[in-house]
């Protein structure tokens, strides 16, 4: 061990100080001549686990370092360092993620933004985790916001936000080729090359790929659900002026996708089961203008335009968004900080109806108005702050909303932040919810008597045009510290109260050509509320040992009756990782996390699926041998050779995730 | 106390030849470093009154600069400033700058103009921004750039002895 070394010399220092710590604490620095402090090695390992964040929400920062050394290939595993985010994996290409509760495939609490473009679609009110995806190695960060962001994000920020950001393009120069071969990722690569433009401007250009195995049944038979996706992008920045600056970015991307379909039949065997193969493409461009008039006020404005279609056995569907906004901030009177904005988004889409899925009308065109306000006044100097704000939008199919927030943030002192919150937040109904036709499930003909069958009885969810927007009333508090030396910790408390929660009422019975069609009514009745904690904890031990532990409590409490429509997210929920680095050139990554059993909603089984609890063990160790060159191994799910994660709401089997391995080179030059 | 550890860490650090993991906090030693080169530097006008030193940082950097606050520099008690609004910069007589937004950045020069404001920050963009000193952290350990022209304008005075340890840009921009 090599850092013994550097220890014998300290070993005294250490008794006079009493506790473990750089070599000498800040004020003997202040004696050192200016030759000497250059002499000094430095080094800023004790960031993490030093830094306080200073919003006033339940936020987690997962930096690109997380990122790498998680061995995450894709953003939703990724999302998994984060306290309170409820990340499960059905099958190979699909997610189930959300935060504070009501996970599904098709969840829709949870706002996602990739470099300032939303995730969102339409749809269903959620996001198409398998076609969001960025180059890895350009991600800046991930700014998980847990709670209500509706204030400044607009409607469906209701559990979360969450931001996906990557480098600025001076940060990504030259190039970076990575790639690997594993068990479960089959083979990935993805190339990446920056370079300056002119004087002002920088650019980037990556393209990459990968192909991912097929999972297991319990019973022990291939799940068929391999996946591939090809995709590039690009980004070019350029200040303009010195008060200028521009951005365009772009991708575009290609997937097929491997799944079993669970389908119900009219006739018998009145359920059935086929292999499909899913094809979606898509991509985007964004450009934003940004506008700086002082250090204290700027304006911006964006505008980016979406598109995907995407085609499997139960529907396929076009949309293409486009989407405009305006933030203005100006800081006034020293101790007001007031930003303000405008936007506007018009989405068109294109739903081919299947016999599972029918929407009328078949094409739609909707748009979006919205405008928010937010002042942040510092009542007491660098000690007190509290931010007042609201937004207020139109839709086409709630009409007008309104979501305020109250926040007071108080820092008694540099090593302590408390914060509390009120917020209202909205989450609005989606295409489905209005105008989708949903076949799910038929109970085959019973025999009543002798002679005398039942015909079978064929269930439709139907939309409704009446469905209202979901509301939630959230309540937070949170306190953050960095007291103790080397250990911050983060604990956020959470009551949320949500109202014209999603519900379904019996509707027609409609006898058709030989079945008889009951239908399902969507509507607002439930009223669900949830509780809970989080506590993220960073530990430095030794410069070259980090700890970060996160637990999660979630408790969910539903209306009497409304269990089986209702998914139950994991109780508890810990992760514990140690970064080690017993050398300047090798890294040892270890991930344990423990997920509490969840209750999941299933059309197949009308009590809902139970999902065990599990333990997974996420291992990884990293070599550069010359600077620019790291070799990786990487073992997920360590624990069993597969584990049930979820199962979705409906069409699919319940898939489990296999045990893998995977070796990775990352080469930049 | 800390000289005898920093010395017997550079002799072993020498005898064993290698690179030694251990290391000093980055933002403390950033902080020191700005408070040396107040002491190198004499401004325009005399006087008596605190020096303010001003910090646009997070809670690390902050709490870095805390040990600064009362220290003496040339009969002048440092009075350590966080400046999480980027309001009245002209009141400080030392800047510390870390991690901001390039666009800012330049706004914030475009605001002290040529005032007699020492600002210093990490990495070499506070340079190109129109910044006077640049920490640089190159290899684990901490390069000084200067932009002469910078200092030169607003009527500061940087001591030669600092100047022999900094690497000089005089480009006219």
């Amino acid at each position: 061990m090599t850092r013994l070394g550097c220890w014998l010399p300290l070993v005294f220092a250490v008794f006079a100080q009493g506790v473990y710590a750089d070599a000498y604490p800040a004020d003997e620095l202040l004696d050192l001549s200016v030759e000497e402090l250059l002499n000094v090695k430095i080094t800023s390992v004790a960031k993490k686990a030093q830094a306080l964040n200073d919003a006033a929400a339940a936020v987690f920062v997962i930096t690109q370092e997380d990122i790498k050394r998680s061995g995450a290939t894709n953003i939703p595993d990724a999302l998994r360092l984060a306290p309170g985010m409820d990340v499960a994996k059905i099958d190979s290409s699909k997610w189930a993620v959300s935060s504070r509760g009501f996970n599904g495939r098709f969840a829709n609490k949870l706002l996602v933004l990739i470099d300032g473009r939303s995730t969102y679609t339409r749809t269903f009110s959620g996001v198409y985790w398998e076609m969001q995806d960025v180059m890895l190695e350009d991600v800046d960060r991930i700014e998980v916001i847990r709670g209500p962001g509706g204030t400044l994000w607009g409607a469906n920020a209701v559990n979360g936000v969450i931001n996906i950001i990557t480098k600025h393009s001076t940060r990504t120069q030259g190039g970076l080729l990575s790639g690997g071969i594993g068990s479960e990722e089959q083979g990935f690569g993805a190339l990446r090359y920056g370079a300056k433009l002119d004087e002002r401007t920088s650019g980037r250009v990556y393209f990459k790929g990968f192909k991912r195995d097929q999972n297991h049944f319990a019973n022990g038979r291939p799940s068929a659900d391999g996946w591939e996706k090809f995709q590039g992008g690009f980004r070019v920045d350029s200040n303009v002026s010195m008060q200028d600056e521009v951005k365009l970015q772009g991708d575009i991307y290609h997937t097929n996708i491997d799944e079993i379909l669970s389908t119900p039949q009219l006739a018998a065997p009145y359920a059935t089961t086929f292999n499909d193969r899913a094809h979606a493409d898509g991509g985007n461009i964004v450009a934003k203008w940004q506008h700086t008039l002082s250090p204290t006020s700027d304006y911006s404005a964006q505008v980016y335009f979406d598109t995907y279609h995407r085609e499997d056995g139960f529907l396929a569907e076009w949309r293409d968004q486009l989407d405009f906004d305006f933030q203005h901030r100006f800081g006034w009177s020293d101790r007001h900080d007031v930003v303000w904005g405008v936007g506007y988004r018009y989405t068109m889409d294109d739903i081919d109806s299947t016999q599972y899925f029918q929407a009328t009308p078949e094409s739609r065109n909707d748009q979006w108005y919205s405008a928010f306000l937010q002042d942040e006044m510092m009542l007491v100097e660098e000690k007190l702050w509290f931010t007042l704000g609201s937004k207020l939008e139109h839709n086409d199919y709630s009409g007008f909303e309104y979501q305020p927030s109250a926040r007071l943030l108080w820092a008694p002192h540099h090593q302590h932040r408390l914060w509390a919150a009120v917020s209202r937040a909205v989450r609005t109904p989606s295409r489905g919810e209005h105008n989708g036709k949903v076949f799910f499930r038929t109970f085959p003909p019973q025999t009543i008597a002798p002679g005398l069958t039942s015909p079978p009885v064929a269930l439709y969810t139907i939309g409704n045009a009446e469905f209202k927007a979901e509301h939630l009333l959230a309540y937070e508090i949170g306190y953050r510290t960095t007291m103790i030396d080397a250990l911050s910790l983060d604990m956020t408390a959470f009551y949320n109260d949500y109202d014209n929660f999603r519900s379904v009422m019996l509707g027609d019975l409609i006898t058709r050509n030989g079945y008889l069609e009951q239908q399902l009514v969507l509507s607002n009745a439930f009223s669900p509320k949830t509780y809970g904690f989080e506590l993220a904890a960073v530990w430095q031990m030794l410069d070259w040992w980090r700890w970060d532990a996160n637990y999660s409590y979630l408790a969910t409490d539903l209306d009497p009756g409304s269990s089986p429509l209702i998914p139950v997210s994991p109780q508890q929920r810990i992760s514990m990782r140690g970064l080690v680095s017993p050398r300047e050139d090798t890294d040892l990554d270890v991930w344990l996390r423990y997920v509490d059993s969840a209750m999941t909603i299933s059309a197949d089984n009308a009590n809902g699926e139970r999902i065990d609890s599990y333990v997974t063990l996420d291992l990884r160790a990293a070599w550069r041998p010359v600077p620019g060159l790291e070799l990786s191994l990487v073992g997920q799910n360590l624990i069993s050779s597969k584990h049930l994660e979820f199962v979705q709401e409906n069409l699919t089997l319940p898939t489990l995730v296999d045990r893998g391995m995977y070796a990775k080179m990352v080469w930049e030059f | 106390m800390a000289r005898i550890a920093f010395y017997l860490w550079l002799g072993f650090s020498f005898t064993f030849g290698m690179p030694c993991a251990l290391a000093v906090d980055e933002q403390s030693v950033l902080a020191a470093l700005t408070l040396n080169f107040a002491r190198f530097t004499t401004w325009p006008e005399a006087s008596s009154q605190p020096l303010n030193v001003c910090v646009i940082g997070d809670n690390v950097v902050q709490e870095a600069f805390m040990p600064l606050q009362g220290v003496d520099v040339n009969g002048r008690a440092v009075s350590v400033n966080n400046m999480s609004r980027l309001t009245n910069l002209t009141s400080c007589q030392v800047l510390f700058i870390h991690d901001l937004k390039r666009n800012v950045m330049a706004q914030v020069f475009q605001e002290l103009k040529d005032s007699p404001v020492l600002t210093v920050g990490n990495g070499l963009d506070i340079l190109d921004n129109g910044g006077m000193i640049g920490l640089d952290n190159e290899g684990g350990k901490v390069v000084i750039h200067i932009d002469l022209n910078q200092v030169n304008r607003s009527r500061l005075k940087i001591s030669s002895r600092l100047l022999q340890l900094a690497v000089i840009r005089e480009n006219d921009k």
